[in-house]
């Protein structure tokens, strides 16, 4: 049902929350997801917003990718999410798809985005309501992968969120929200994380500071990354760094950012994050992506360095 | 299954319609089905090849990814809406002219994602051409000719602006 | 030379006749098409690659609202057929069911059941609940030829191998002794989806049971009515297959999809009955083959060749289709002079995704493996790759290794030297990079095809109707699928009887009202249909001609340039249209012509690329890639590009990341949907540069070959050999994203 408030949204719940629909949408096509009741949140004008306030920046979770990739203050101030928003899936899809929705969009698995047809005889996995991973049949966890390009840099600038949750409003930390989604999200939907994403906010970063993000993915556009990396350097405090699309939630680069902060060089620091990923990802069946190839791309945060360094000079 | 419907409104193509539709029906769905504006291709029905592509509020958008709630009270522009065979809107004589079209399935979805980038950025660079229509998936052409085809409907729309006689 | 020829209206570039329909969403796709009363049907089928069907039940289904029926396998004809688009051979073994009880493949069709829309119709055939009894199946070559392997088809091949197929001249054993350089490799390419954006989509309506109607997407209208006809027991003349506009074949269309069933199930229903497919059934419906190759090339310090000895082994999925007869076009497509050429070529079953018609035919498979070759004998030789490719080149007048009919026209050298101006104005504005972290190379690869079937089966007509105002009505049996052919044989029309192109208005691949054609496939569309156009008009000419003489027995006739000389005076072909037709002795003149293969001119092709490689990223990002032909006349040189420009993604597709990919624990596809399944988007394209050269073939329609499958041919094997070069390191398998990692090729942020 369609609401235009937030007050009318939690009343309208129980039920799955729907910002711009483009993740929902193929996940009900192919009755991957049973959700019962939609609540269709375009009209809920709380969501939306993109402004600078009391040191912070706040992103409206109803914000499209495409207005976030061109908003003068988020490139300016935020520089890593205008990028991460900039290229994440197709032209049309960030033309709708919010920033809320996409923070709270589901793990991906190649045994669980499927038609039905496709699932048919499977024995039901974690994600479905069963008890099994495809991917790592011992494993005790569902094991897909969470995807979000946006999440990787909202995660370097400790971005909060401001959400509703059992008719509570508070402000919490990205990493923490998307950990507790994550793990929900292993689960049948029911099992879903019944939170309400209104905002976000980040502390403007102070002067002097670089930033930026790198996505690859094997073409130009519409697909998931491959990996992905953020990072922000400068200004006077500790450096961070994370990496998306290696695990079932972003992962904290910190070898990497204490390199980074010991002015390492390019080479130096990329090893560091060889060695952070190592340990940290958790790579499952990618479709022509073998496990090997992914663990190459762990380097690619070279580009990302390369970048910074370039827009430096510049 | 047991669907809510509700009722849409939507400015299409100009004009004011009104709908029924069910909670979980695609826009595209509305578009081909009860409209009958068949120019809106499926090709994949899951947001991934662009076929689908028409205008909403200004944007280009994957119409099978689109509730049709979504567009409720929204302006809706297909390719039926661009032009006619008498008067082709420019983009669409570019696609002619320049043999941007084979089989042509993905040509709605093409000139609607050209659209929306000409109305927003009016003279784009040959980069920003291949950005914005990278979402629309062509198996025929290898793209060349779709590149120029933008470029030269650009200038024809920046020519048409300049004599002041620009409806397009 | 067709420079010195003065063409009209060929040799021209020209948009498409039905652009204008295509560019305002006019146009009508099968899917686009609605009947009165129309219900919808989709098809149960097999979630495994192989497995014995026990139990059906349907109850669920019946509880769908608006769900219509069902048809279970043991309500439809039993008789074995071959979907194949291609006219009757004794090589296309019949081993296929309209529905089965023992799927083979993953997609099989068990059941088909109706329903008021279709999504009802999905959600029924989901709801019908099949008990398998699974069975491990074969999914690749190897595993299907292993000793004691279960037959998938026991009927045709107790060992799995549909067909061996050895061709070969002169002996080996002198080939070995006469080459002082012999290189060898085992190529490896992977199945590959046509991928066409449009789905494949039947609407059928056979209410009465008797007469059959068809639109649906086709390549092959003809064929597939004859198919038809067999399964359902009814006449031809009964059976209607009509074409209208389709997105796109590259071969996928070149066979009955699920026509027979959507026709059974209008029989049943008494309703028309529209069956489209999902992304996913399509991209499991058919592939082009997966080979295994082993290859060796010999020869002698000179650089000519002396060995060519393959064993060329397609994986042909469980059922026949088309693949004898891809592995018959492979053999013999060698463009070079090789005294001892060994061709053992094995039809495989196995139950991988069904192998069929895809662009190439064979021919890409074997290029790939062989020019990777030439260029690492080039190395080996220390011979330019360019050079030594055209010191072997078959000339006009000789016949490639085992064919028998001379190559009628050549001008590869042409199209070489023009590749080369092309390179050399891109490295003049960007010399080739080689420092510490990135090196750039040039690949190379020639590759040749032919003009209609290999196996000279092509046959088509045309009939061109005179209107008394001078315009005309052609009618040919092939089908346009995208590629342009109505508006190429419109144009040959318009040549060949001196009016302009407007005034031909053609109808295209309705068996009900034109004449027979082979079908669209092996890029026969100008060649074979066009050479029967050239015929059709020149008929109409001389019956015109013969019966203005008829109506002025007393006046000198005779023809003089695009109208007639009447006693010395001019008659415009206007004015002799009128009179023909309205004089008390006219008459109406219909002109025919019917032309059966004699030839197969060989279309030739030189691509070059730039890449470059990263050294420390271990990628490979692609820049140029410049494709130049010889294909005779162009009769639309806009067309050529295109097929050219279009080629040239489908040959990137390939080399970089298309695959259908089969995952050993689910035995399902992973290639289930565009994510999965990557084809090339806008942004991904390197810089395309395309040219044709000079060139009149003797057979051809106003001197024209073939131009659609040769354009991908030499791609992927060009791209590799600059992979290669660039890389240092020996390639023999695609797609390149298993050992590269693949860089969008005009990114920006990498640049420097």
């Amino acid at each position: 049902m369609m609401v235009k408030t937030v007050k009318e949204a939690l009343e309208a719940g129980p039920g799955t929350y729907v910002g711009g629909g483009t993740d929902l949408m193929p996940l009900l096509k192919n009755h991957a997801r049973d959700d019962r009741t939609l609540i269709f949140l375009h009209q809920v004008e709380e969501l939306r917003g993109i402004r600078e306030e009391d040191g912070y920046v706040y992103l409206g979770a109803g914000e499209t990718l495409y207005d976030l990739s061109v908003h003068p203050l988020v490139r300016k101030r935020l520089p890593a999410v205008a990028q991460a928003a900039g290229v994440t899936a197709s032209p049309q899809i960030r033309n709708i798809a919010t920033l809320g929705g996409n923070i709270m969009q589901d793990r991906r698995c190649v045994y669980f985005n499927q038609s039905r047809f496709w699932r048919g005889g499977l024995e039901l996995c974690f994600k479905t309501g069963g008890a099994i991973c495809h991917q790592i049949p011992n494993s005790p966890v569902c094991r897909a992968i969470y995807y979000s390009d946006a999440a990787t840099a909202l995660l370097v600038y400790e971005a909060e969120a401001e959400c509703v949750e059992e008719e509570r409003r508070s402000w919490v930390p990205v990493a923490e929200l998307i950990r507790r989604h994550s793990q929900a999200n292993g689960l049948a939907c029911d099992r879903r994380l019944p939170a309400l994403v209104v905002r976000f906010r980040i502390p403007v970063p102070p002067e002097g500071e670089r930033s930026g993000f790198y996505k690859y993915a094997m073409r130009a556009t519409i697909d998931f990354p491959i990996i992905n990396f953020a990072l922000r350097a400068g200004g006077g405090r500790p450096s961070r760094a994370a990496a998306g699309a290696v695990a079932p939630e972003p992962v904290p680069l910190e070898e990497t950012a204490a390199a980074l902060d010991q002015g390492k060089d390019r080479d130096a620091v990329t090893a560091a994050c060889q060695r952070d990923l190592a340990r940290l990802a958790l790579p499952i069946r990618e479709a022509c992506v073998p496990p090997a190839m992914k663990r190459g791309l762990y380097s690619h945060i070279d580009i990302l360095l390369r970048s910074l360094t370039q827009s430096d000079r510049g | 299954m047991s669907e809510k419907s509700c009722e849409i409104s939507l400015r299409l193509n100009g004009r004011e319609r009104r709908f029924r539709v069910e909670e979980r029906e695609t826009l595209l769905r509305v578009l081909r089905e009860r409209a009958g504006l068949t120019g809106a291709k499926k090709g994949c029905d899951l947001g991934e090849c662009g076929a689908c592509t028409v205008i909403l509020n200004g944007r280009a958008v994957n119409s099978c990814c689109v509730f049709a709630v979504q567009a409720d009270g929204g302006t809706v522009e297909t390719i039926e809406g661009l032009g006619t065979p008498d008067k082709p809107h420019p983009l669409q004589r570019a696609f002619i002219d320049a043999g941007a079209i084979q089989c042509g399935f993905c040509t709605p979805g093409m000139i609607l994602a050209a659209k929306a980038l000409l109305d927003r950025e009016p003279h784009p660079s040959r980069e920003a051409i291949r950005r914005a229509l990278s979402g629309n998936l062509c198996r025929c052409t290898g793209y060349e000719k779709i590149e120029r085809a933008v470029e030269l409907a650009a200038e024809a729309i920046s020519g048409l602006v300049e004599k002041g006689g620009g409806e397009a | 030379m067709s420079g010195e020829r003065s063409f009209q209206s060929v040799n021209q570039p020209l948009p498409r006749l039905e652009s204008l329909e295509k560019a305002t969403g006019r146009a009508k796709y099968t899917d686009d098409l609605r009947l009165p009363d129309m219900a919808y049907a989709a098809l149960v089928r097999s979630p495994y690659s192989r497995a014995r069907v026990r139990a059906i039940d349907v109850s669920g289904a019946e509880q769908i609202p608006g769900y219509l029926g069902c048809l279970l396998p043991e309500e439809v004809p039993q008789e074995y057929f071959n979907c194949s688009g291609n006219p009757p051979s004794p090589l296309l073994m019949k081993d296929e069911l309209v529905l089965t009880r023992e799927p083979k493949v993953l997609g099989d069709r068990i059941a088909c059941v109706a329903a008021e829309t279709e999504e009802a119709a999905r959600a029924a055939a989901d709801a019908v609940r099949v008990e398998y009894e699974v069975l491990t199946p074969y999914l690749d070559v190897s595993g299907a030829l292993r000793e004691g392997a279960e037959p998938l088809q026991p009927h045709i091949a107790p060992d799995n191998i549909i067909q061996r197929r050895e061709v070969s001249q002169g002996d080996r054993a002198a080939g070995e002794a006469a080459s002082e350089i012999i290189v060898e490799d085992h190529f490896s390419t992977p199945p590959m989806q046509h991928a066409t954006i449009e789905l494949t989509s039947c609407l059928c309506d056979f209410s009465d049971g008797v007469h059959l109607t068809v639109y649906s997407t086709s390549q092959t209208v003809f064929q597939e009515r004859r198919l038809t006809a067999e399964i359902l027991g009814i006449k031809e003349s009964d059976a209607r297959f009509s074409k209208p506009m389709v997105g796109g074949g590259f071969g996928a269309r070149q066979q009955l999809h699920a026509q027979h069933v959507a026709a059974l199930m209008s029989k049943k229903l008494r309703r028309p009955v529209n069956l489209s497919y999902t992304r996913e059934e399509d991209l499991y419906s058919v592939a082009r083959h997966g080979s295994e190759v082993d290859l060796r090339i010999g020869a002698s310090r000179d650089g000519r060749l002396r060995l060519f000895d393959t064993t060329y082994r397609l994986n042909g999925g469980p059922y026949t289709t088309h693949t004898p007869t891809v592995v018959a076009a492979a053999a013999r497509k060698l463009q070079y002079r090789v005294p001892n050429y060994f061709f053992e070529g094995l039809s495989v079953y196995t139950d991988h995704i069904t192998g069929g018609a895809f662009r190439g035919y064979g021919n890409t498979q074997l290029t790939f493996g062989r020019e990777i070759l030439m260029d690492r004998l080039a190395q080996k030789l220390e011979m330019d790759p360019v050079e030594l490719r055209l010191l072997n080149q078959v000339q006009v007048g000789e016949c490639f290794p085992c064919a028998s009919i001379p190559v009628s026209s050549n001008n590869i050298a042409g199209c070489a030297r023009r590749c080369r101006e092309i390179q050399a104005e891109i490295d003049g504005k960007s010399p080739l990079v080689d420092n510490e972290e990135v090196r750039q190379a040039w690949g190379i690869a020639f590759s040749c095809h032919g003009s209609g079937p290999s196996s000279k089966e092509g046959l088509s007509s045309a009939v061109v109707i005179l209107n008394d105002d001078a315009t005309v009505q052609l009618l040919v049996g092939s089908s346009d699928i995208g590629q342009g052919s109505e508006t190429m044989e419109s144009q040959i029309a318009a040549e060949c009887l001196g009016v302009p192109l407007s005034d031909v208005r053609i109808t295209a691949a309705d068996t009900r009202v034109t004449p027979y054609d082979t079908g669209t496939f092996g890029s026969s569309q100008t060649f074979i249909c066009g050479n029967a156009v050239t015929r059709a008009c020149a008929d109409l000419r001389k019956k015109v001609l013969a019966q203005l003489r008829a109506i002025r027995p007393d006046s000198q006739v005779e023809e003089r340039g695009r109208g007639y000389l009447v006693d010395g005076e001019p008659l415009s072909f206007r004015e002799a249209a009128r009179e023909v037709m309205f004089d008390i002795r006219g008459g109406v003149m219909i002109g025919s012509g019917t032309y059966k293969a004699e030839a197969c001119p060989n279309p030739f092709s030189v691509c070059f690329v730039k890449a470059e490689y990263h050294k420390k990223l271990n990628a490979i990002r692609l820049l140029d890639i410049i494709e130049v032909v010889d294909v005779g006349t162009p009769i639309n040189r806009l067309t050529v590009e295109g097929q050219l420009e279009g080629g040239i993604a489908q040959g990137v597709g390939y080399a970089l990341y298309e695959r259908l990919e089969i995952n050993p624990r689910s035995r399902r596809t992973l290639s289930s949907d565009l994510l999965h399944y990557r084809i090339p988007q806008m942004a991904d394209m390197p810089q395309t540069h395309v040219d044709m050269v000079d060139s009149y073939d003797p057979y051809g329609p106003l001197g024209a070959k073939s131009v659609g499958e040769l354009a991908t041919v030499p791609v992927a094997p060009a791209i590799v050999n600059a992979a290669r070069r660039a890389s240092g390191r020996e390639i023999n398998s695609l797609p390149l994203c298993d050992r590269f990692v693949i860089l969008p090729s005009r990114r920006k942020e990498e640049d420097g």
